[in-house]
């Protein structure tokens, strides 16, 4: 009897569990891989999405649709009306962000449900694309697999290569909240038949499309954010030693093995001064001019400095005249200089256009390849 | 409170018993006539063409001296040369009465008909003497039985290669073998009304904890049944817990796990007639040890050990897992993956469920089949199995590709498990998983793991802890479940046995613990 009782009672128990409700089988969903907004010319938004077709009927191996709506809920339920299955949110990998629709002021705004609903993945890689994205969702490149997982792997491998950021969604939220940051994104354009990474998209202090950042410029500031990670290589021609009438360039390729960044600040003279000394463990593995290692290997180490030198000089004053501040240096003034930082906080870029930043690259040669 | 629930349960059984065996009317004594000895036998034996009467004169005794027997439960050897010779054609120097003159090497007299009944169905043979109140009971018992073999569920490579045989007598031998000590104790014990049955209970007197000893003895004692034809029925009568579907003695059939447990302190259970001996009290982690694990060296059979553990995880959970995935959490299947299983799945026609417990059970078929069958043909439904589960069903889009390995591994899984009753069990427990999963995805996986840890440690052995040495946490017993550690740290006797004396002897051990 009082086993019955507790059984009874156990049963009661797990009906009023919430499992049953939302029991989608597999094959019942349309799993989303990859979603789109855009601003057409008549300022409506555009939500695309792209989804894989499981059926061995079907010809293609993805669906994609576009619909109007003002809401990214609104067009979950356009969409069900024409996909297949039941949308799923759960594993988009790729959100494509139209570059009409970043230069519209709000547009942070239309993102909340990535971050309000639960059962939506943070960890989609946000990607600013310049053009129609309307092109690039109906965009079937015959020798790819499914554009989602192509654009996933594409954004991956180049990210590892530090041609370009990964921003996630969580990434993009605290970029944005964060007052002493500007956010960046991957750039993406469709280009004669195939998807190119551009660089990295600049994106103001409240979250405008400002400017692209190309490679090699991409990997000078990447690898003044985050320091080394993944495969770093670079090129540089070194003038003085172009030989006169030839058409070889003098030219040294590297691979860096080590960074570490170390970042002094200051406030003097009305304005924040900022000097980062980046030291750099650096192999050669090309060099096409000749050149005597074991006697000047420190002339080439300066040589290499100075160019480097120069490259993010030319950075950085590509990003103040477009009062950007990808680098984070609002967060070192913020953690040495308060007192300063409190009074401009609220309009950070504006004072960063006018401060002072001087990167010292100190290259230490460590190999030289397995030949003289 | 659960001992007194035990109880009121064996008593519901003892007063639905119908009838008791019937004993004899009359026990009489036996009779100085042998004549009316035998009518009086004849009596009792009707309808036992087996019974065999033989009288003759003897020229030792005066008058007729009669030999009775059970054909077949007597050794003819030892009944021709030992009893019939000496009493046919008595040496000149011979004994001067029947205990001097046969060379058997039991001889008890007997006065009434009950205890000459007894002994004849027990395998003596009778020899009433004509003037003799008495009869005397000889020592003649030779069964038909088995020559001791390899076991044959618990095979191990380098451990002993003798399996228990259905004699108790050789099994207690084999066992003693091991431990040639004077405190190995046996205590005896009759059950069954009807097919009397001998039970006796071994163990190690002074470590094995006394009230353990009393409990089981109680509970033995309390047995009124027909009969007990073999261990496992009377480990179930004898269980704490008989709804659990894990077992909670260990049940062996090789003597060298049963003197590995006699000496930690556990009490080893002999049922005659029955090729397998029960260990009490046992823990959970028992039924994942093995002799192996003992004489291979440690890193190794630590490494087995996890493989052990990681397979119950596997056969009680992929299958539940796999279900949950695809029904409910598809967020948690990695990108590529969830493609492939997308395609595979789209063609298939039953929801996860259906399609894996219609797998599942196939698996168990086809398992149980080649169990029952005799091994030519269990070969061909090997063949059968592996054709219909690992092609035809995908190719026929009635079950997905995944499922297909998801049913692979849990087969495998399962069959690592060096206890077949345990291994049972978890096949057992992975259906009520697979149903939880169909109705409450990840959650309810959790629900029945947490239901599953709870109700293993509220488990009890012979009131012994079953989840010991992980509930209740026993720290030095720890030493030997996910990874067994060298044998010369393990100097103290698992704490759950409750053993009286926790430290092992011998004076190998480690220098600091020396004293």
């Amino acid at each position: 009897m009082k086993a019955c009782i507790r059984i009874l009672l156990l049963v009661m128990v797990t009906t009023c569990l919430s499992g049953c409700m939302d029991r989608i089988d597999l094959e019942d969903t349309t799993i989303t891989l990859m979603a789109g907004i855009d601003l057409n010319e008549k300022n409506e938004i555009l939500f695309y999405l792209s989804s894989p077709v499981f059926s061995k009927e079907a010809k293609k191996k993805s669906e994609e649709f576009g619909v109007k709506a003002d809401t990214f809920r609104e067009a979950r339920v356009r969409l069900d009306e024409v996909v297949t299955g039941i949308t799923l949110p759960g594993k988009i990998q790729v959100y494509i962000l139209g570059k009409r629709f970043l230069k519209h002021p709000e547009w942070f705004r239309y993102l909340d449900v990535i971050y309000r609903d639960a059962r939506l993945t943070v960890n989609s890689r946000m990607v600013v694309y310049d053009g129609d994205v309307h092109e690039l969702f109906h965009f079937n490149p015959k020798d790819k697999p499914r554009l989602a997982l192509h654009l996933t792997k594409l954004i991956d491998t180049a990210a590892r290569r530090n041609v370009t950021v990964k921003t996630k969604a969580q990434d993009l939220h605290r970029q944005i909240l964060e007052k002493g940051i500007t956010p960046i994104l991957t750039e993406i354009k469709k280009d004669n038949q195939v998807v190119k990474v551009m660089g990295i998209a600049l994106l103001s202090g409240k979250g405008t499309y400002v400017k692209l950042i190309e490679p090699p410029e991409s990997t000078l500031l990447l690898l003044l954010l985050d320091g080394k990670q993944g495969d770093v290589a670079m090129s540089f021609l070194l003038p003085e030693h172009q030989e006169r009438g030839k058409i070889i360039k003098s030219k040294v390729s590297i691979v860096i093995k080590d960074v570490s960044n170390k970042i002094e600040t200051s406030y003097q003279d009305g304005r924040f001064h900022f000097t980062v000394r980046q030291k750099l463990k650096i192999s050669i593995t090309e060099r096409l001019f000749p050149f005597d290692m074991e006697k000047g290997y420190k002339q080439m180490e300066r040589e290499i400095e100075e160019e480097l030198r120069k490259s993010y000089a030319k950075l950085i004053e590509k990003c103040q005249k477009s009062a950007t501040d990808p680098f984070g240096f609002g967060m070192h003034a913020r953690a040495y200089e308060y007192e300063e930082w409190k009074k401009v906080k609220d309009n950070w870029t504006k004072e960063f256009t006018k401060a002072s930043v001087q990167i010292i690259p100190e290259v230490s040669i460590k190999g030289n390849g397995v030949v003289k | 409170m659960r001992i007194r629930g035990w109880m009121r349960r064996k008593k519901a059984l003892v007063t639905e018993r119908i009838s008791p065996s019937a004993p004899l009317v009359q026990n009489r004594m036996i009779s100085n006539r042998t004549s009316e000895n035998i009518e009086e036998i004849t009596n009792i034996f009707t309808q036992t063409p087996d019974l065999v009467i033989r009288s003759f004169t003897s020229n030792y005794m005066e008058g007729q001296v009669t030999l009775v027997y059970l054909d077949g439960l007597v050794d003819k050897n030892s009944i021709n040369n030992n009893v019939l010779r000496p009493l046919m054609d008595p040496p000149e120097q011979g004994g001067t009465n029947i205990f001097g003159l046969l060379s058997i090497s039991q001889i008890s007299p007997v006065y009434d008909f009950q205890a000459v009944e007894d002994k004849i169905l027990q395998g003596s043979s009778l020899l009433f003497i004509e003037g003799q109140r008495e009869a005397y009971a000889l020592d003649t018992n030779g069964w038909p039985q088995r020559a001791i073999e390899d076991p044959q569920l618990e095979t191990s490579l380098k451990g002993a290669h003798q399996g228990f045989v259905e004699t108790a007598l050789q099994n207690i031998a084999l066992i003693r073998r091991y431990i040639p000590n004077r405190e190995l104790k046996i205590k005896e014990f009759w059950i069954g009304e009807r097919g009397v049955c001998k039970v006796s209970v071994m163990f190690v007197e002074d470590i094995v904890d006394p009230d353990m000893l009393r409990i089981l003895e109680d509970r033995i004692s309390a047995i009124k049944v027909d009969s007990v034809l073999n261990t496992g029925e009377l480990e179930e009568m004898i269980e704490d817990n008989p709804y659990s579907p894990f077992p909670q003695f260990y049940t062996t059939e090789r003597p060298d796990t049963a003197a590995s447990h006699l000496l930690q302190g556990r009490i080893a259970i002999v049922v005659d007639r029955s090729p397998s001996v029960l260990i009490a009290p046992s823990t959970f982690v028992s039924f994942f040890q093995s002799v192996d694990d003992y004489s291979t060296r440690w890193l190794v059979s630590s490494f087995i050990r996890l493989l052990r553990f990681s397979a119950m995880v596997v056969a009680t959970f992929l299958p539940a897992l796999y279900i949950a995935l695809i029904s409910f959490n598809y967020e948690l299947i990695p990108l590529d993956l969830i493609l492939t299983v997308g395609e595979s799945r789209e063609r298939v026609p039953f929801p996860p469920l259906i399609e894996a417990v219609m797998m599942e059970l196939t698996l168990e078929m086809l398992r149980e089949a080649g169990v029952r069958l005799p091994s030519p043909i269990g070969q061909t439904v090997g063949i059968v199995g592996g054709i219909v589960i690992g092609q035809a069903v995908v190719q026929a889009g009635i079950v997905s590709n995944v499922m297909v390995i998801v049913v692979a591994f849990t087969a495998i899984s399962s069959f690592i498990f060096p206890n077949y009753d345990m291994a049972a069990a978890i096949r057992l427990v992975r259906f009520a998983m697979m149903g939880l999963a169909s109705m409450f995805g990840i959650i309810g996986i959790i629900i029945g793991f947490m239901i599953l840890i709870g109700h293993l440690i509220s488990l009890e052995s012979l009131g012994a802890p079953y989840g010991s040495p992980f509930a209740p946490v026993r720290f030095r017993d720890l030493k030997d479940t996910f990874l067994r550690l060298p044998l010369w740290l393990m100097k103290d006797r698992p704490t759950s046995v409750l053993s009286t004396q926790s430290r092992r002897q011998g004076k190998n051990w480690r220098k600091e613990d020396q004293q």
